[in-house]
């Protein structure tokens, strides 16, 4: 019993250690947010870049991957002034996160 | 002689030295007054600088110190203006949906009845013959605080009155994943369900959401929606409404006070590479109708009015692929959609409840019925697409108690008998912007138990305004 205790103790230090020590979740929307975020972050940041240097970021849609991605994003990082305009908006009402929300 | 030129040389030289030195002398002098003039004109232009210099500040002195009292004077002025100045700080969203069709159908439209299941007494009919302004709708929408959102469609008829289409308020970053919306809003159950008419694909709903949910369905209640933190889409809701809105009753539900109608969903969607997008989706509605109406014809003719009591429920499956070459739509997309449905109904239904035939009797009632309908659009040139779509409904089994005991017969509940309807639409349609879009369609209705119905429409959608994003 004693043992078992002290495993599952050690398992939850573990884990903790390693949560205390995870990588800012960094939503950027387009390719150029990510690099920047990625060069100032190093290793502690998690990049995920929205759209790719092919895409147009007008045209871009509210996919079900983006709304998850952002679900888990602790920084939001985007062009503004309505280059997103037509997808955006709905993550941040979709996702849920209090922590990407303006203001 | 010699003397003499010497002493002329000399004198020469005598008087060259001092005419030199006097030239000298005469060209330093002028040298001289020409610095003495340079720094004089110097100087003056210095002073008038420093002169000009010092009013220049002067005057920004003054107009520091009249700015600091204006400022001090305008917030008094700005509160006052703030009125209407804070009623636009709202500044909501503003848009309105312009739509009208040209229509030619070969049966009316105005008798429009779908066979083989119940009618919904919804907006189901196929848009008018000839020249037709439909319905207009009016959008706004706008962050409320840092907490909420709210948005207001109205719709607006074309013989007038305006009706709510979706009035609500939504939370932003509840937080851990979760929103609540509340108010009337377009309920998740299905896809098509929670897409504005402007952003449909086709002129017109499915047959399968025409027959199952009286078009759209939009209650009023509260919704409850979790994502999931995976990079799987993961989407769970929950949505309790008034039930008043087919397929629920009039009245609501059961209870006078409480919920008449429920919704449980789940979404899941992912990506597939870097162009294709995809989402399935499950959503199950519960509703206990009392007193559903609608009107039918018996066998004697006459038009008797029954109605339906009971519980309702209903299950459905959609699913939405979207592809554009490097996720990027802007040259070629495509999208494919498709949606099934299961209905189950048991209960009790009531026939000619007005006395208008053969006297009121009730019996029981039973229907297991589906339908679904699959949907592709394909943009093959930027701007233009071509669209087809194929419904699919079946009537199932519907045993109506009455009928089985013997007390009436099929031929008065003709709209229930056995008929499973299709129809097969094609599109196209040209949109030089995403505000703007012009569609034909062609279609080939067999709802109607008889005769195929050909209907041919040519639409316009126009937006004006803000114009918010659609969904996926």
């Amino acid at each position: 019993m004693r043992t078992i205790c002290r495993i599952v103790l050690a398992l939850c230090l573990a884990t903790t250690s390693a949560i205390a020590g995870a990588a800012l979740n960094v939503f950027a929307c387009e390719p150029e947010w990510g690099a920047l975020a990625q060069e100032l972050g190093g290793d502690k940041v998690a990049v995920f870049t929205a759209t790719t240097a092919l895409q147009d970021p007008h045209r871009i849609e509210a996919r079900p991957s983006l709304i998850a991605r952002a679900r888990s994003a602790d920084l939001l990082v985007c062009t503004g002034a309505e280059l997103e305009i037509g997808w955006v908006p709905l993550l941040l009402t979709q996702s849920g996160n209090a922590r990407i929300q303006a203001g | 002689m010699h003397r003499t030129l010497l002493s002329a040389i000399a004198i020469a030289v005598a008087w060259g030295a001092p005419l030199a030195a006097h030239a000298e002398d005469a060209e330093l002098a002028k040298l001289r007054e020409e610095v003495r003039q340079l720094k004089q004109a110097y100087e003056s232009r210095i002073q008038a600088l420093e002169r000009r210099v010092q009013e220049a500040e002067a005057k920004a002195g003054k107009a520091e110190e009249a700015a600091a009292q204006s400022a001090q004077a305008a917030p008094a002025p700005a509160p006052a203006g703030a009125a209407p100045a804070g009623a636009g700080a709202f500044n909501p969203a503003v848009s309105l949906i312009l739509n009208g069709t040209l229509g030619s159908l070969q049966k009316d439209p105005d008798s429009y009845r779908i066979n083989g299941f119940v009618p919904t007494q919804g907006d189901v009919k196929p848009p008018p013959r000839g020249a037709s302004l439909g319905e207009s709708e009016l959008a706004l929408s706008a962050s409320v605080d840092r907490l909420f959102r709210g948005a207001l469609f109205v719709s607006v008829a074309p013989e007038g009155g305006a009706a709510v289409e979706e009035g609500y308020f939504e939370t932003l970053g509840l937080g851990h994943g979760f929103s609540i919306k509340a108010g009337r809003f377009f309920s998740s159950v299905g896809y098509q369900n929670e897409v504005h008419a402007h952003a449909w694909d086709f002129t017109d709903m499915a047959l399968a959401n025409k027959v199952f949910l009286g078009g759209q369905l939009a209650d009023d209640g509260l919704q409850l929606r979790w994502v999931a933190p995976t990079d799987l889409f993961v989407e769970l809701g929950l949505e309790a409404g008034r039930g008043r809105k087919f397929p629920g009753g009039p009245d609501g539900g059961a209870s006078r006070n409480g919920f008449g109608a429920a919704t449980l969903f789940a979404h899941l969607g992912g990506d597939i590479g870097a162009g294709a997008s995809w989402r399935a989706g499950a959503s199950y509605l519960r509703a206990s109708p009392r007193d559903r109406g609608y009107d039918d014809l018996d066998s004697a003719g006459v038009s008797v009015r029954d109605s339906f009591t009971g519980r309702s429920r209903l299950w459905a499956l959609d699913g939405v692929f979207k592809w554009a070459p490097e996720g990027n739509p802007t040259e070629t997309s495509l999208k494919l959609q498709g949606e099934y449905f299961r209905r189950s109904e048991d209960g009790d239904l009531t026939y000619d409840t007005q006395a208008a035939s053969l006297g009121t009797q009730a019996g029981g009632y039973r229907s297991r019925q589906s339908g679904w309908y699959l949907q592709g659009a394909y943009q093959f040139v930027p701007q233009w697409r071509a669209g087809y779509r194929y419904d699919q409904l079946n009537a199932g089994t519907t045993n109506v108690g009455l009928v089985d005991a013997g007390a009436l017969s099929a031929a008065d509940f003709p709209i229930l008998g056995g008929y499973n309807a299709r129809r097969h639409t094609l599109m196209f349609d040209w949109s030089p912007s995403e505000f703007s879009r012009l569609r034909l369609q062609l279609a080939r209705d067999y709802a109607r138990a008889g005769e195929p119905d050909n209907q041919v429409f040519l639409q316009y959608v126009m937006s004006l305004g803000a114009h918010g994003a659609h969904k996926f």
